[in-house]
């Protein structure tokens, strides 16, 4: 039957494809959200100049134009700089970074008749540690980049890049343990699909709910995970310049910059699926939507919902990176070995406990 | 006003409670941008914005009465020039930028003119003194901060006169 | 078929990766293929229905460990001289011999079980769940005295490493 083929190709070759397509897109946005929300949080009005033409289009094309700008610059290799590796380190940051989304869940299982499309590139039944193992990739490619360059800002950048990825690693693994022992699964779409029920009768059981000291060391772990300010130390300005990309130039810089804005979509969109409750729309289960309007309006609003959630997060990002100084380096190290890993123990603790202590089990 | 907050706590006392656990303070913070963000945001469309942005080609600053722009010479209401070549602009000017060429009008009782009158733009540091030593009110200096161009320009008597407008050779 | 296919290019890549490995010059060249390597096996072990393996595989030896050996190296910063020159030693032949002999007897030991019937899979295989029931029913005892072992490594480390009150270092 061709429509077999279809449902097939769509599933295994259009989704991979268009998905990290999608997220290379949303760059645009994000630069965009990025700039412009600077620019009206500090009383600028940020850029808004560039038009398609003819319209000016709010500054969206502006990002484009940067990119084009980009691609056509001198590309510069540093003389003593190790030439494989520094070709290699912007490739080994953008993959895991695109990678990590092929997990989450968009939408729900969309039920066309007899077929199944599970609205999500792959559905692993270990979905929340192959974002973790491959996210944990990222970090190669700022170290290796900072270390081929040769030149001692980048390798201070890479430095603290991999001590700061090993510290904040640790507390957000054990932010999510709560998360697990909460919706006992590690199947991303599981754990979005047990959001959906409500508690007291009234409140959705979404995991900042049900979480909020998890969601909060999450969400400042992802923050120092996708190097962004209060965490931004790996590229510090001030400090060390621009850190581990200092010497990298054209195409190859702006590989590490969009890897960077997919890295922040990719923790949204994990942040949303697991404490905002994902492509649920709140008091409104997946049942009673396709009863009334049907399994693919179903299917355009859950997606909407997901995309509506990610886009908030990405904007707390911008928020917070507009608002806080950076950390000092020893702050950074005290905030993560000293606060947030026993914040995140006594997390688990607490939420093992209180399950007995209320008689759940 | 700005309050300002002393970055050390009082001798031999430990910041708030409040202060210590960070999260407080960066709650206070943003919601001071979002503060910002929604004020610009709402007054965006209307007359009066609030960012302080001056979208220049679009918008110019309002400039001084006062301010000292390019140059112009001023003519008399019968057409003639006010100019009489006394050179006292270019004796003044600390950047050695005015040049003067004068001569005489064919009646001695008219007395002398500026033949060439050549400002040399890329010298002049704007600083007013060949407005304040002309004994004649001949030269002044206009609003006008637009002299880009694409040569090194020397500004002749006849685009000095013209007041920036392309004179008809 | 299509899993003999990777199962041969990722076998085949962890192999030279291995070789790059003891045979690198820079140390960060080591580090990078090992990284690869473990990143082959991990595939292999995917190959082989074992996710929650290759998963840990990669977030805890290429993910974290890896990364403080690069953070060491990169501390380090060897310069070309200090790495010294490719030289045949002793110990390098007799290295060389000792790995041919290794693989020669485990050639001939497991050659045998190259064409054993494939075994089929109970449903779950792999998957967090069974490993854990495995894990906290079987190897109950083994799981908790290597976690013992760990602890004591961690309160170790920490010992060694804290400074002494008054040393004055």
């Amino acid at each position: 039957m061709w429509i077999d083929y279809l449902v097939w190709t769509v599933q295994n070759l259009l989704f991979p494809v268009v998905v990290p397509v999608v997220l290379l897109t949303g760059v645009i946005l994000a630069v965009w959200i990025e700039r412009r929300g600077a620019g009206f949080i500090q009383d600028r009005v940020g850029p808004n100049r560039v038009t398609l033409f003819g319209f000016r289009n709010a500054g969206l094309m502006q990002p484009i134009a940067d990119a084009l700008k980009l691609l056509v610059k001198e590309e510069f290799i540093p003389e003593k700089a190790d030439r494989f590796l520094f070709f290699l380190a912007p490739t080994l940051s953008m993959i895991p970074a695109l990678l990590t989304f092929m997990v989450i869940p968009f939408g729900d299982v969309l039920v066309l008749g007899k077929y199944r499309i599970p609205l999500q590139v792959a559905d692993l039944n270990v979905g929340l540690l192959f974002i973790f193992a491959i996210s944990s990739l990222g970090v190669y490619g700022i170290v290796l980049g900072g270390w081929s360059a040769d030149n001692k800002y980048s390798i201070l950048g890479g430095l603290r890049s991999s001590a700061q990825m090993i510290s904040y690693e640790i507390s957000m693994g054990l932010a999510i343990i709560g998360i697990l022992i909460v919706f006992e699964s590690v199947r991303l779409n599981d754990i979005v699909r047990m959001q959906g029920d409500l508690l007291f009768g009234f409140l959705p059981r979404w995991g900042i709910v049900v979480q909020p000291l998890g969601f909060l060391l999450f969400f400042v772990a992802a923050l120092a995970e996708t190097n962004r300010i209060p965490f931004d130390l790996p590229e510090a300005e001030a400090e060390i310049v621009a850190g581990y990309h200092l010497e990298y130039s054209s195409f190859k810089f702006s590989m590490f910059f969009m890897a960077e804005y997919v890295n922040m979509m990719v923790a949204s969109g994990f942040i949303v699926s697991l404490f905002l409750g994902g492509w649920q729309i709140p008091w409104l289960p997946t049942e009673a939507l396709v009863a009334h309007v049907g399994p693919i309006l179903t299917a355009v609003l859950q997606v909407a919902a997901f995309a509506v959630k990610l886009w908030f997060i990405m904007w707390v990002f911008v928020w917070v990176r507009w608002t806080l100084p950076r950390f000092r380096y020893d702050q950074l190290m005290g905030l993560g070995w000293r606060v947030m890993l026993p914040l995140a123990l006594a997390n688990i603790f607490v939420t093992s406990v209180v399950p007995f202590v209320l008689g759940v089990y | 006003m700005i309050k300002i907050k002393p970055v050390s706590p009082p001798e031999g006392k430990r910041y708030p409670i409040s202060e210590r656990i960070y999260l407080v303070e960066i709650f206070k913070g943003m919601g001071l941008t979002l503060k910002h963000l929604v004020r610009n945001l709402v007054t965006y469309p209307t007359k009066n914005r609030t960012v302080v942005t001056i979208q220049y080609p679009d918008e110019t600053r309002e400039y001084s009465p006062r301010f000292r722009g390019r140059h112009r010479l001023k003519k008399n209401p019968d057409g003639s020039l006010r100019c009489v070549a006394c050179k006292l602009c270019a004796e003044n000017c600390p950047s050695h930028c005015i040049f003067i060429e004068p001569a005489a009008y064919p009646d001695p009782s008219m007395g002398n003119y500026p033949k060439r009158y050549e400002i040399n733009i890329t010298r002049c540091i704007f600083c007013g003194f060949c407005v304040e030593a002309c004994p004649k009110g001949a030269i002044e200096m206009t609003e006008v901060s637009e002299m880009a161009g694409s040569t090194r320009a020397v500004f002749d008597k006849d685009f000095l006169l013209a007041d920036g407008e392309e004179p008809a050779r | 078929m299509i899993q003999a296919i990777f199962f041969y290019i990722f076998a085949a890549s962890a192999v030279v990766m291995a070789l790059v490995v003891v045979s690198a010059r820079n140390p960060i060249y080591s580090a990078a293929a090992l990284i690869g390597c473990l990143l082959s096996v991990a595939c292999i072990f995917v190959l082989q229905s074992a996710h929650l393996l290759a998963l840990l595989q990669v977030l805890v030896y290429a993910g974290a460990i890896m990364v403080l050996v690069l953070f060491v190296l990169m501390l380090l910063n060897l310069s070309r001289d200090e790495l010294g020159r490719r030289r045949i030693t002793v110990r390098r032949v007799t290295g060389v011999y000792l790995v041919g002999a290794l693989v020669t007897l485990m050639t001939i030991r497991f050659t045998k079980h190259l064409w054993a019937p494939a075994v089929s899979l109970e449903p779950g295989f792999g998957t967090i769940e069974e490993v854990g029931k495995i894990l906290y029913t079987k190897y109950l005892l083994p799981f908790e005295m290597v976690s013992l072992l760990l602890l004591a490594a961690i309160i170790g480390a920490v010992v060694l490493t804290r400074k002494e009150k008054g040393d004055g270092r």
